[in-house]
């Protein structure tokens, strides 16, 4: 019963494994990246250096609206974190005589420059933010699609996280065991130290990644308890009351007066977001969301003030316990609590699952290419399985240095440049895929793994080339950011060169007829 | 910052308790294997390292803040035990010298 139970679980660690392997691999590269989105978007809007405070950018930002959107109804702010980036504002025009009021949220926005609230200068780019976004809203198909798979894929893989540990017994009395050249108990090894080391990142980020968009994937509790999604999601995210306009002008309140109250509230949590009514009338509000970067919970309070005394009309309520776990889950997965070393610790775990789900993906093939009646022609199914890993496990990190370095090399005045730089890592990714297919499995790799270090390794050669904020410059003035990036980058094309280096050595192991069939199999 | 290399060195003082503790590790590093009772003294050893470490990242900073940063660097330390243990017989080469 024992060993049955032992072999249903390893069945199921293997083939939910492999299913979503592809999916989980990006999914975890470009999920990880996020962890750094404000400081990949910086590296990618070189133009942008200085990094002020969000009361100083909001300023700026309201001193933009005032002289550029007076009429306006409405204005929205959303401002960068301790962290940098561009602020982001939108407006609601003022409506015809008897219209009611529309905003275009594509046409009535512009990003602009934190520091001097102008319009930003430089590339236009989407940075950090596409690689977060990916993560779980994909691209190139409708956003709901992507996250149904996305779900899918996470519940596939916390099953096989689960029935990994069951599968997978000794990882615990190997925790320490990891043997290089020795086939396929070397990619045993590998997979089992990432997926050990990693464990408490891998389970928690897996199950807080269902949790936060729990209510997309289960939506039947909210029938159950004869609420309409509607009233579900008003009670959840309460907003504001809105106040009618009176009619008479009146100054705006000044939003040091806003910064310095709900600083004190809120124990010392910036603003992310700013939400004017009315602007200018003595009916005017504005309504203040906190930062997630004090505490844990990601989902903000408000606060909302007269628009000219600062009096506080409203405070969004105290949120129930069920409420808040679940903005505490979510902000786990977000870590946009996190301070630096909090951070990169976040990344390395990401890593580790990356290479958990990579170190699978490879062990499957190379428990059964010695298995196979001639290694040399495999059947269909293993080959698309090689094939499908190279592209996955090499083209997608490739894809990922072809956008930096479209980034950099895209004419700056090029239409829809965002579009095409994101057009640029799926081509690339999308080349490498068609290569790996075309080419034999090992050269496959060992070409795809050069190209691929080759690339990360043009990433600071270009920057340098084309920015005056090359490796040099960032020596001399300290730039920890720009030398993180680029030190990053040349970390990960050894990595590649490494790897390459390694298949193009590598020989083939010798058919085992003996040994193997005595022990119970591990599983892949 | 000192606050997290400090749980971090307890940690890996931990791992490298746990380490010493497996009968396997101590055949490969001390060339003999050693007594029970001193194997589990060692992973009583190495399990309180990493409870002290839990604690002293809750005092400093917060139990919730805390055990996130004690989670990983668990993982961290492992890593770097790990990494030494492979490269032992070059590190044990080095250290005869």
């Amino acid at each position: 019963m024992k060993g049955a139970f032992r072999q249903s679980m390893a069945w199921l660690h293997t083939w939910t494994g492999l299913l979503v392997g592809w999916f989980l691999f990006v999914i975890f590269l470009s999920g990880t990246s996020a962890y750094f989105q404000y400081e990949i978007t910086r590296w990618m809007t070189p133009e942008q250096t200085v990094v002020v405070t969000s009361q100083v950018a909001a300023q700026n930002a309201m001193t933009w609206l005032r002289t550029n959107q007076p009429e306006a109804v409405a204005w929205d702010i959303y401002l960068p974190g301790k962290r940098g980036g561009p602020v982001e504002v939108y407006w609601t025009p003022k409506p015809e005589a008897g219209k009611d009021a529309v905003r275009d949220w594509e046409k009535d926005t512009v990003r602009l420059d934190a520091a001097t609230g102008q319009k930003a200068a430089g590339r236009d780019t989407q940075g950090g933010y596409f690689l977060y976004r990916f993560h779980y809203d994909l691209h190139y198909i409708p956003v709901i699609w992507a996250r149904w798979i996305v779900g899918f894929c996470a519940i596939m893989m916390l099953t096989a996280c689960i029935t990994g540990i069951v599968t997978h017994k000794k990882i615990f009395a190997d925790f320490f065991m990891l043997r290089f050249g020795k086939g396929q108990r070397s990619w045993l090894d590998a997979h089992n130290v990432s997926a050990v080391v990693a464990l408490p990142f891998i389970l928690m980020i897996t199950y807080t990644g269902l949790v936060t968009l729990a209510s997309l994937y289960m939506p039947w509790p909210i029938k159950a308890s004869g609420m309409t999604e509607e009233s579900y999601y008003a009670a959840l995210y309460p907003v504001a009351p809105t106040r009618e306009p009176t009619g008479k002008p009146a100054a705006f309140i000044n939003l040091d007066k806003v910064f310095e109250t709900t600083r004190q509230r809120w124990e010392g949590a910036g603003i992310a977001y700013l939400s004017a009514v009315n602007p200018g009338n003595a009916g005017a509000t504005l309504t203040a969301t906190s930062a997630p970067d004090k505490r844990m919970q990601t989902r903000g309070d408000s606060v909302q003030f007269d628009g000219v005394t600062g009096q506080i009309l409203w405070v969004s309520p105290v949120r129930g316990v069920e409420a808040k776990t679940e903005s505490v889950m979510v902000g786990l997965h977000a870590g946009r609590y996190a301070g630096a070393v909090l951070r990169w610790l976040y990344f390395i775990g990401g890593i580790g699952g990356t290479m958990m789900i990579a170190t699978g993906l490879v062990l499957w093939t190379s428990k059964r290419r010695l298995k196979l009646p001639d290694p040399a022609r495999p059947h269909i199914g293993f080959k698309l399985v090689e094939k499908l890993n190279i592209g996955c496990i090499v083209g997608f990190p490739a894809g990922i240095a072809i956008y930096f370095l479209a980034n950099r090399l895209l004419p700056l005045g090029m239409t829809a440049r965002a579009d095409w730089e994101i057009h640029s890592l799926f081509i690339a990714w999308g080349a490498v895929l068609v290569w790996g297919f075309a080419r034999p499995a090992k050269r496959g790799w060992v070409e795809a793994l050069s190209v691929c270090a080759g690339l990360f390794a043009l990433v600071p050669v270009v920057n340098a080339i084309t920015t005056p904020r090359g490796l040099i410059h960032s020596l001399v003035s300290g730039d920890i950011l720009f030398l993180s990036f680029d030190g990053l980058m040349v970390l990960t094309a050894i990595g590649f060169a490494f790897a390459a280096r390694k298949v193009a050595r590598h020989k083939p192991m010798v058919k085992a007829k003996t040994k193997a069939s005595k022990t119970q199999p591990e599983p892949a | 910052m000192m606050s997290d290399a400090f749980i971090f060195l307890l940690c890996l003082g931990a791992f490298a308790l746990l380490l010493a503790a497996m009968s396997r590790h101590q055949q490969e590093w001390f060339g003999a294997k050693l007594a029970r009772p001193l194997s589990l003294s060692l992973r009583a050893g190495g399990f309180g390292l990493l409870f002290a470490a839990w604690l002293v990242a809750g005092f400093t900073v917060g139990f919730a803040y805390g055990t996130v940063v004690w989670c990983g660097c668990i993982a961290v330390a492992a890593l770097v035990v790990i990494a030494v243990n492979i490269n032992r017989d070059r590190l044990l080469k080095y250290l005869r010298r």
